[in-house]
């Protein structure tokens, strides 16, 4: 295949594929060295603890600027997406190992769990009734436009941390035929900050759609009497 | 670059799976932890909060008890002042009377020893005196100024008073009764008979008489009746004069 990956091995009538795999693995360790460093945590906090304490306390905060009164709602899904590609797409410097975000199916699933994610908080804050009404505001003349900005934000999504990947991937490849061993180094700082900044963008457009979501249902209900 | 359904599936799957377990697993264990750290820094903050509020009502109460026993102290310090002022001035009245009574025990020693001193001095004087004068009599004792003494002391015998005279005679009127004469110097036969015959007349009583020397009395004679000492010469008439001016 053209981004690398192919069929390990058959579970039943189920194809497993080396992304799959690969995800297995890198859930394995993000669920083996959180069990690790929690077992560790202590009110005064080590170097470690502090670490992780930073990092999650970094996604809240972020999470908690876009929305203030949802975001112990919508931070384990967002925080998950930054740390899951985040470490998908740094999976890659490993020889051997292909990220999963170069498999055009994984950042499909991703981009449709975004997709989904959006109707599913609007939905659940609103209702069905109120939130599928937002389709059809300002006018109902911009329903298709809506919809198709849906889709293509959801393509978008998915080809984009697909294609920047993969791409990644085939340069470091082309670089390395060509130069061999001469400029592995900044080619994996670069691949390292790609990497990051793919993360950061996928996870920040899905809290951003979320966030527009709610905010516009939000925006537009009534103010009641007591919040006067 | 195709998409697979399986791996689409499964990566769906695998991802709401993983949501599920860091949630569980790493966010809300270090969201618990942060926050019983929040609480625990809460906790402490109150408790410095109410220490520090302790502190304070414990300064204001301090600072109160600070100004109470200040205006204690100058109470403290007012009353003590007037009860020093009130001692001192009877201390300074006991000192007044105590040195009032030292003065007058001065004023009076000084009285008495300058008494004594014009004492001292009058027996100075007098001694001078008589010794001064028992030297001029001396020089100027003759038998003459003692016959002159013999008739003074017969004109003073008529001048005594009866009472003394009465006694006198009761002396001389007892048996045996001898007038005994001492004079400076021996007396003529003459001198003694005519002795005699005056003292007689004034004494009828007397009837013995003798006559002795006694050098001691300068000049003059002294008569001896019994108890009666009549006497005139300068020994006696000195000692009478030294004892007068002692008072004796």
């Amino acid at each position: 295949m053209l981004d690398g990956t192919h069929i390990l091995f058959y579970l039943g009538p189920l194809a497993i594929s080396t992304t799959v795999v690969t995800t297995w693995g890198i859930m394995a360790v993000l669920v083996l060295s959180s069990w690790i460093v929690i077992r560790r945590f202590s009110i005064d906090a080590g170097s470690l603890q502090t670490a992780v304490e930073g990092i999650v306390q970094t996604i809240y905060a972020a999470v908690s600027e876009v929305l203030p009164d949802r975001a112990d709602t919508v931070f384990p899904f967002v925080a998950t997406l930054w740390i899951f590609i985040g470490v998908a797409n740094l999976s890659s410097l490993i020889p051997g190992v292909h990220s999963p975000t170069g498999d055009l199916s994984a950042t499909t699933a991703l981009a449709l769990l975004v997709f989904c994610s959006v109707h599913w908080f609007g939905i659940r804050i609103e209702g069905v009734r109120c939130y599928l009404k937002h389709y059809l505001s300002p006018s109902p003349i911009l329903l298709p436009f809506h919809i198709i900005g849906e889709i293509t934000r959801t393509l978008a999504l998915a080809v984009r941390l697909f294609g920047n990947m993969m791409s990644l991937e085939m340069a470091a490849l082309l670089v390395l035929l060509v130069a061999g061993l001469f400029a592995p180094i900044p080619l994996l700082m670069l691949h390292i900050v790609e990497a990051l900044v793919q993360a950061y963008i996928f996870g920040m457009l899905a809290l951003i759609y979320i966030a527009g979501a709610i905010q516009s249902l939000e925006s537009r209900r009534p103010v009641k009497e007591e919040e006067l | 670059m195709e998409l697979d359904l399986t791996t689409f599936l499964m990566e769906v799957a695998n991802f709401l799976i993983l949501v599920w377990i860091m949630n569980r697993l790493l966010y809300k264990p270090v969201q618990a932890i942060i926050a019983k750290r929040q609480a625990a820094m809460e906790q402490t903050r109150s408790e410095a909060g109410q220490m520090r509020a302790e502190a304070t009502e414990l300064e204001r109460t301090y600072q109160g008890r600070l100004a109470s026993w200040d205006e204690e102290k100058a109470e403290l310090r007012r009353q003590l002042q007037a009860e020093i002022a009130i001692e001192r001035q009877r201390l300074t009245a006991v000192l007044d009377t105590e040195l009032a009574e030292m003065r007058d025990k001065v004023r009076v020693t000084e009285e008495r020893q300058a008494e004594e001193l014009v004492r001292l001095s009058e027996e100075r004087a007098i001694t001078n005196a008589g010794r001064f004068a028992a030297r001029l009599l001396t020089r100027i004792a003759t038998p003459d100024l003692e016959s002159k003494l013999v008739e003074m002391l017969l004109e003073d015998l008529h001048g005594l008073p009866d009472e003394q005279l009465r006694a006198i005679v009761e002396a001389l009127g007892r048996e045996e009764a001898i007038v005994r004469v001492v004079s400076a110097y021996p007396l003529t036969e003459t001198v003694a008979e005519t002795f005699q015959e005056r003292f007689r007349a004034i004494f009828p009583a007397a009837q013995h008489f003798s006559f002795t020397v006694n050098e001691a009395l300068l000049a003059g004679i002294r008569v001896n009746t019994g108890p009666w000492n009549l006497s005139a010469n300068l020994k006696d008439e000195l000692a009478f004069f030294l004892g007068g001016i002692n008072g004796e």
